[in-house]
């Protein structure tokens, strides 16, 4: 069982535990999809919800789950999920679904909603599952959007497709490998920030 | 682990499984009709799309003030207060410059020249069938071609609808469906790309990388992806030639592996 209030857990999950800048997983598919800001936020609402409803679909059935084949089950309830948004955001909400409808089905490889059913959800009652869903998915959906709109901006010299530079100061930073530099600098931007104005301690003290 | 442990892990496994499956069985069935229906109508949308529309605007304001919101490009006739405007627009891009004429002080209604007439089906590469059409003019005259294509692309293969003229270039080709990558392969619907497909003859719909030329420049880092529709194209032009050149109806599209697979695998998407 966890301690903490549930919004602790809401704010550990945005800040102290964010997916990306602190546990660094989920950074392949956190790297494919920001080379526009739009894309970024898109995914980001994507795996909020997907990871909100995970999280509180395994802490109601954990007591049902034999502990040897937990992960299998993880999947089958991850991949249903983005099954059902999936198909519920294509037959119901159209226009959406035209701009997000491919990032749904990506979402079932997130190793950081799979962790979250291990480490929590499969551990902790339904209304603290659920906030340390939002939180997590609310700290992936920051992630994405800052490194996006860096990219986006160095990379094409626009912000949600609109043009704000005239020129594209950095081609590299839409490829494959000025994502992996855009998560690293952002990265140590943000833990610099941490330890310098709320007390935070570099990694390994 | 003993045989009673055994059988009780599969028995918990199999119910969850079961009931799982049997939710989105459910949800399938459910949306699945839905999901078809929209995506023909999504196609029929298209396919008016293909040609160009007539935006017939009464204006009640100032005449000038509606034409300065046209674009660039579009037909005008003026007779008697009442603009009769030719776009080249589709979908959003058509439904915005209807909302700003209407601010501008017109009352805006649609009509079209065209007919498009369903003419058979055919088999391209990577598709048991699609159709094809062709498009009449007021006077029942032949105007256009339209055919609806499928060539193999990064993932899955992408559906497109391609507008030929009578003189077999390419008038327009617009996207149905794919799932390509997103941020990469995705870039198949920017106009940028598409447009480069006006006007384009049988022998010109190559993808090359650096400098266009007079032939398609691929999308950096989504060669696959531009090769999907630059070759889907190359098809339904093929196939238009062959019909009209009054030989008998191919049923399969043109075999072209001209791209050597090695290739293909090193590009990435």
């Amino acid at each position: 069982m966890d301690t903490r209030s549930n919004i602790q857990i809401l704010r550990d999950g945005i800040f102290a535990d964010n997916t990306i800048f602190k546990l660094a997983i989920s950074l392949c598919p956190a790297i494919a999809v920001t080379s526009s800001l739009k894309n970024g936020f898109m995914m980001g609402l994507a795996v909020m919800f997907v990871q909100t409803m995970v999280n509180l679909t395994i802490s109601l059935m954990r007591n049902f789950i034999h502990p040897r084949i937990r992960i299998p089950i993880f999947m089958l309830v991850i991949s249903s999920w983005v099954t059902v948004t999936d198909l519920l955001m294509h037959a119901y909400v159209r226009d959406v679904y035209a701009e997000m409808g491919l990032y749904i089905k990506l979402i079932v490889a997130f190793a950081s909603i799979l962790a979250h059913a291990e480490t929590f959800a499969s551990k902790n009652k339904a209304v603290p599952s659920v906030f340390d869903g939002i939180g997590m998915g609310a700290g992936f959906l920051f992630a994405l959007s800052a490194i996006s709109f860096f990219r986006e901006l160095l990379g094409k010299g626009t912000v949600w497709g609109y043009e704000v530079l005239a020129f594209k100061p950095m081609l590299i930073m839409i490829l494959p490998a000025g994502g992996f530099l855009a998560v690293g600098v952002l990265m140590a931007f943000f833990n610099w920030i941490e330890i310098r104005f709320f007390g935070g301690k570099p990694a390994g003290h | 682990m003993n045989f009673k442990e055994i059988i009780r892990i599969t028995f918990n496994l199999v119910v969850i499984y079961a009931v799982g499956g049997a939710l989105l069985a459910w949800l399938y069935a459910q949306t699945s009709p839905v999901i078809y229906n929209n995506m023909e109508e999504d196609k029929a949308n298209a396919l008016k799309g293909m040609m160009p529309v007539h935006l017939i605007a009464n204006v009640t304001g100032n005449a000038d003030a509606v034409k300065a919101v046209l674009p660039e490009g579009a037909k005008v006739e003026e007779k008697d207060g009442v603009l009769d405007v030719e776009v080249d627009l589709y979908k959003k891009g058509k439904e915005k410059l209807i909302k700003k004429m209407k601010s501008a002080g017109a009352a805006v209604t649609e009509s079209s020249d065209y007919k498009t007439v369903e003419k058979g089906e055919w088999e391209p590469v990577h598709k048991k069938k699609a159709k094809y059409f062709e498009v009449q003019d007021k006077d029942g005259q032949v105007a256009a071609y339209i055919v609806e294509s499928y060539h193999k692309g990064y993932s899955g293969a992408p559906g497109i609808f391609v507008a030929i003229d009578k003189d077999l270039t390419v008038r327009k080709v617009e996207i149905l469906t794919h799932s390509e990558t997103p941020g990469l392969g995705d870039e198949i619907e920017n106009p940028a790309f598409k447009n480069q497909f006006k006007g384009k003859a049988l022998g010109q719909l190559e993808v090359v990388k650096g400098e266009a030329g007079d032939k398609i420049l691929a999308i950096t880092g989504a060669t696959i992806s531009s090769r999907s529709i630059t070759y889907g194209t190359r098809d339904a032009v093929q196939l238009i030639t062959d019909l009209t050149s009054g030989a008998a109806a191919p049923m399969t599209g043109m075999s072209h592996e001209a791209a050597p697979a090695a290739e293909e695998g090193k590009d990435g998407h």
